[in-house]
């Protein structure tokens, strides 16, 4: 069964105000969407909702064959199999880099083997003692993708992973994330408000504005003349460029 | 639809909830509600001939006047030790963080048996300055006296809540107005503005606990509210009365609980690490260390050193404590059972306040303000009132009553404490978990509770702390043959023994000290191991 990911008619409003104004995605398996937009146009509540950390007050998702939201059914965060990189990452202060890996297993041999595994696969094999507070920016960054993927997950969801990177660790960040979903085939949203961040990872790219999901699509289709005026204006960074 | 995703373990903050309003809130409002019922013995016509007499005016003045001079003072002491404390790099600092926590684990009244045997008329200040004046200079009578002895005693609150203040300003906010003005203008115009409310919440709590004290305007023989409140019950055990006595005092301290929460909106006045505020540094300064010198000679110091040279001969303290061996027994495990008791409720309550949003998280935060302004001898009588019955005479008649009024005296500290720590742990770290492997109990234990646990500890500390000192609220409930060593000393206290008064308060002092030590050795040991940051401050 491939990994796909499906959201129909997602909307959510809170304190008055509609977040999520009925949005409809769907996301190929081993695709990387990356989900675009202005500050406050509902990208990261759209990945929680996805990860199950908001309810939405309607609306449906379905990620590879299952229901995770709509009518009756409501899959809890950790059933949802999902993997999470938070925009400041949330490493544990108070657990080793092994320990962030090896919480994800109920049985601690299996966990101890697959830290070992997946510390050895992102470049932390010697790093499995230390704390988040002793290791550099980059190191922090692949502990946490380390941490996302530990599980196998269907789908990544990566909130703004690349903010806090300066050019050097960010590009080989994204460089992890790209062989990541090309080796695994992951399915990825990921959400950024930078242009050319979507440029160098999208498979797809979706372009959202207060709350509403106003394109999907190649890049090169999203640039076209005959896009909608907010996503021309908004990919014009990258249009320009060429 | 279904329920969707909430960190909110809700059975456990149910039951939190409910044993913060059975043991704060009902016994005193079930008290004020008997008014209303025509059978009680309170009946809205002992409310009209409590309050409304000239006798009032003099009370309102008093209990004002020492409760506003203590909160004065307060803000003097605890805004500039803050100040110097968030802001000096000097060495000494680190030591002073400690030293000018210290006055708060000396009960006020045994700050107030200090002053008033310093300031009496054959005390040593007196003695010392008699052949310049040709008499005594000071009185160790009065409100002034009163208010300088609760200022002594509570300022470290203002201390604790204007460093969390400094300690939350971005540093860029700062940066950027240095650039733009002098430091002292700086200072003015954008430092002191934004720690505002948390210094103001400090001097507010000063406030509130000072209209609320009896020792020491007792001591200090100084009519006011609380002591009225003591009087009227004890002589005529007319709670009436005494329920009527507490109605002003008890708005006064509501509306100053309101400012306290407003001023907030919902931050902890406390913080347990911040990285913030670092624009503006004091350089070496001889005013910082002299100041230092100063508060810490006078809160600490002074008292200490009174009571140790009160105390007498080394053989006076053995004589002492083996005569009060049951006093301290009682103390200490009173203090740790009512420590522990209250942390565990507190946290549940605090992290229902930190993670449920909207109004019912807003409602439980005004909730837990509400104690504040309950007299500790009231909140003995609302005991009284509530399980002096037939049906619950296990609970009144044993030591279970007693129990229960150290946790309705502590309950809101430690829970106000807790919401600190709890406030302290970014939500994310434990969504991370709840996407890896669910379950509220792992998290707890996993995650929120390691996090919180310097935090939690610092709680604990507090609520056996105030345990310790506790007077008020023990007198009106304590069983016969029990008897805890605060109301040991303050029984003493008016027999004139004064040797065997100060060797136990100095016990007293140690207990509380020790329980604090140990506490901050727990909490280094944990971020020794665990490896991030502690106890701040």
């Amino acid at each position: 069964m491939q990994n796909y990911l499906d959201i129909k008619d997602l909307t959510l409003s809170a304190g008055g105000r509609e977040i999520l104004s009925g949005v409809n995605l769907r996301v190929e398996g081993g695709e990387m969407t990356v989900v675009l937009g202005p500050s406050g146009a509902g990208k990261t509540t759209l990945l929680r909702a996805v990860a199950g950390l908001v309810r939405p007050d309607r609306g449906t998702i379905e990620a590879a064959g299952r229901v995770w939201l709509g009518g009756d059914v409501w899959v809890a965060p950790h059933s949802r199999r999902v993997g999470f990189i938070f925009q400041d990452l949330a490493l544990w202060p108070h657990l080793t880099a092994g320990e962030h890996i090896a919480l994800a297993f109920a049985d601690k041999k299996v966990g101890r083997e697959k830290a070992a595994e997946l510390l050895e696969r992102f470049g932390l094999a010697d790093k499995g003692g230390r704390y988040p507070s002793s290791l550099s920016g980059g190191e922090k960054q692949r502990l946490a993708l380390a941490r996302a993927v530990a599980r196998d997950p269907e789908v990544l969801l990566m909130d703004e992973p690349f903010s806090g990177l300066d050019w050097r660790l960010k590009k080989a960040a994204m460089q992890y994330v790209r062989e990541l979903n090309r080796d695994k085939k992951y399915t990825v949203l990921l959400v950024t408000h930078d242009q050319l961040e979507a440029r160098d990872l999208a498979d797809k790219v979706a372009v959202m504005n207060r709350g509403a999901l106003l394109a999907h699509g190649p890049l090169r289709d999203l640039t076209a003349r005959d896009a909608h005026p907010f996503v021309r204006d908004f990919l014009a960074p990258i249009r320009d460029e060429g | 639809m279904p329920r969707g995703y909430s960190p909110i373990p809700r059975a456990p903050s149910l039951a939190a909830v409910s044993i913060f309003i059975v043991l704060c809130v009902l016994p005193p409002a079930l008290m004020f509600l008997g008014a209303f019922f025509p059978e009680s013995d309170f009946t809205l016509e002992k409310y009209r001939l409590a309050i409304l007499n000239s006798r009032q005016l003099v009370l309102l003045g008093n209990s004002l006047a020492v409760a506003g001079g203590a909160a004065l003072l307060s803000a003097c002491l605890g805004v500039t030790s803050a100040f110097i404390i968030a802001r000096s790099k000097a060495r000494w600092i680190k030591y002073y963080k400690v030293a000018a926590l210290v006055p708060l684990f000396i009960p006020p009244y045994l700050h107030a048996l200090a002053w008033v045997h310093l300031f009496g008329s054959k005390g040593p200040v007196n003695q010392a300055l008699a052949p310049l004046f040709g008499g005594p200079v000071f009185s160790n009578t009065g409100i002034g006296l009163a208010a300088w002895i609760l200022a002594m005693a509570y300022h470290p609150f203002v201390t604790v809540s204007t460093y969390a203040g400094l300690r939350s300003i971005t540093p860029s906010l700062e940066d950027a107005a240095l650039l733009a003005m002098s430091p002292a203008r700086a200072a003015y115009k954008v430092i002191i503005p934004m720690a505002a409310p948390y210094a103001l919440a400090g001097v507010f709590f000063t406030l509130v606990l000072s209209l609320t004290n009896y020792a020491v305007p007792d001591l200090c023989l100084v009519r006011t509210y609380p002591v009225e409140i003591f009087i009227n019950f004890s002589s005529h055990y007319d709670e009436a009365a005494a329920a009527a006595l507490a109605l002003p005092l008890m708005a006064i301290s509501l509306a100053l609980a309101y400012v306290i929460y407003r001023a907030l909106r919902g931050r902890p006045f406390w913080v347990f690490s911040a990285s913030g505020g670092t624009g503006l540094e004091i350089g070496p300064s001889r005013a910082a260390v002299l100041f230092a010198l100063v508060s810490v000679l006078l809160a600490s110091i002074v008292p200490a050193a009174d009571l140790i040279a009160q105390a007498g001969d080394p053989a006076n303290y053995v004589k002492t404590f083996k005569a009060a061996g049951q006093e301290f027994l009682h103390s200490a495990w009173l203090a740790v059972t009512t420590g522990a008791l209250a942390t565990i409720p507190a946290f549940f309550i605090a992290y229902y306040v930190a993670r449920a949003g909207g109004k019912a998280s807003r409602a439980a935060a005004a909730l837990i303000y509400l104690p504040f302004a309950i007299p500790a001898t009231i909140v003995g009588i609302g005991m009284i009132h509530l399980w002096n019955r037939p049906g619950t005479y296990f609970i009144y008649g044993g030591v279970l009553i007693v129990v229960m009024a150290h946790l309705a005296r502590v309950l809101p500290f430690v829970t106000v404490v807790a919401m600190a720590a709890v406030g302290g742990v970014n939500p994310a770290l434990e969504e991370a978990y709840s996407i890896l492997r669910g379950g509220n109990l792992g998290r707890m234990a996993r995650i929120v509770l390691p996090l919180c646990a310097p935090g939690l500890a610092a709680a604990f500390v507090v609520g056996a702390a105030l345990s310790l000192g506790e007077v008020g609220a023990t007198l009106m409930v304590m069983p016969p043959g029990m008897e805890t060593l605060p109301v040991r000393i303050y029984s003493l206290l008016h027999y004139g023994a004064s040797d065997t008064v100060s060797a136990l308060g100095l016990g007293l002092i140690a207990l509380s000290v020790s329980s604090a030590a140990l506490a901050g050795a727990i909490v280094y040991a944990h971020a020794k191991l665990s490896g991030h940051k502690g106890l701040d401050p």
